[in-house]
């Protein structure tokens, strides 16, 4: 009588046990694929500094007038985080400025050179998700 | 004799014990289970795979309209309503510079027509291009066909439009597969 089988034994729950917790991970990384949209970033982030540097707002900005490229950083999407730092030749920050945004885990950076009369700045725009 | 045979009676297996019928019952579950998984995870990967592809080439469609004159570049003169000899539609003069004369002629052109030239698949889209689009915004172009479809996605990029700063919208609408 004690040893006639059952069948609900130590080794079937933990066999069902583990056969539940794969399932569960095949569910969870099959069914949640992750898109990749660092592409739509990085478009992003050329549209700002290319728009910026056509219509002067980089070089004005370099100059101190900083009211259009703030604007049109804050005008950005809401579900996107933007951090734009313009730079002299010597690496001086001259201008720095962010949405209010929690850290990035990850990001887009793009960087642009404009000369502004005979001076050179580097600009650099990180781009990422709220 | 009575005693030995009632015993062997007792002892000979039966097919559907009770350990049976549940061992059964649990099998079967467990293979259900398996199979509504994987048609889930199938159904899933199909979803992900259609969503990717309309995403890249939503991408793609926004990078030629902001970033290149079209093919050939003087489209917008050659091509009429119909878009006839034209192979691509651009509606840059130089990178993130849209040009007037391509976008008169992108809103008057036939919407399947220009579909097809976009390089669109079987959505239906709608372009937006809209100054001051996070102030007080002032639509300068629309077209398209909002109405068409389930399923939307946006791609938002920027442009210079005669000295001033516009948001370009494409939305392309589509029902799952």
């Amino acid at each position: 009588m004690k040893s006639k089988g059952f069948i609900l034994t130590m080794d079937v729950m933990v066999a069902l046990v583990v056969a539940a917790v794969l399932i569960v991970m095949i569910m969870y990384f099959v069914s949640a694929p992750k898109l990749d949209t660092q592409g739509y970033l990085y478009s992003v982030c050329d549209d700002f500094l290319t728009v910026a540097g056509k219509d002067g707002s980089l070089a004005a900005a370099a100059n101190g007038d900083v009211g259009q490229v703030d604007g049109f950083l804050y005008s950005m999407p809401g579900n996107l985080c933007l951090n734009l730092t313009i730079s002299n030749a010597g690496g001086y920050v001259v201008h720095s400025n962010s949405s209010v945004c929690p850290s990035p885990v990850r990001f887009v950076l793009c960087k642009r050179t404009i000369v502004n009369y005979t001076n050179g700045y580097v600009t650099k725009l990180g781009v990422w998700y709220r | 004799l009575n005693m030995e045979k009632k015993t062997k009676a007792e002892d000979r297996g039966m097919i559907f014990t009770v350990d049976m019928v549940t061992a059964l019952f649990f099998f079967l579950v467990i293979i259900l289970s398996m199979l509504w998984v994987w048609a889930e995870a199938y159904r899933h990967m199909v979803d992900y795979r259609d969503v990717q592809s309309r995403q890249e080439r939503l991408a793609t469609v926004s990078s030629m309209l902001v970033k290149t004159p079209g093919s050939p570049p003087n489209w917008e003169s050659s091509g009429g309503v119909t878009l006839s000899g034209v192979d691509a539609i651009g509606l840059a003069r130089e990178p993130n510079v849209l040009d007037e004369g391509k976008m008169m002629a992108f809103m008057s052109a036939d919407g399947e027509n220009l579909r097809e030239r976009m390089g669109l698949g079987s959505e239906n889209f709608s372009l937006t291009v809209t100054e001051d689009w996070a102030g007080t915004p002032r639509i300068i172009y629309y077209m398209g066909d909002s109405t068409a479809g389930k399923e939307r996605m946006i791609a938002r990029r920027y442009a210079l439009f005669n000295g001033s700063r516009v948001e370009l919208k494409l939305e392309a609408y589509y029902n799952k597969k």
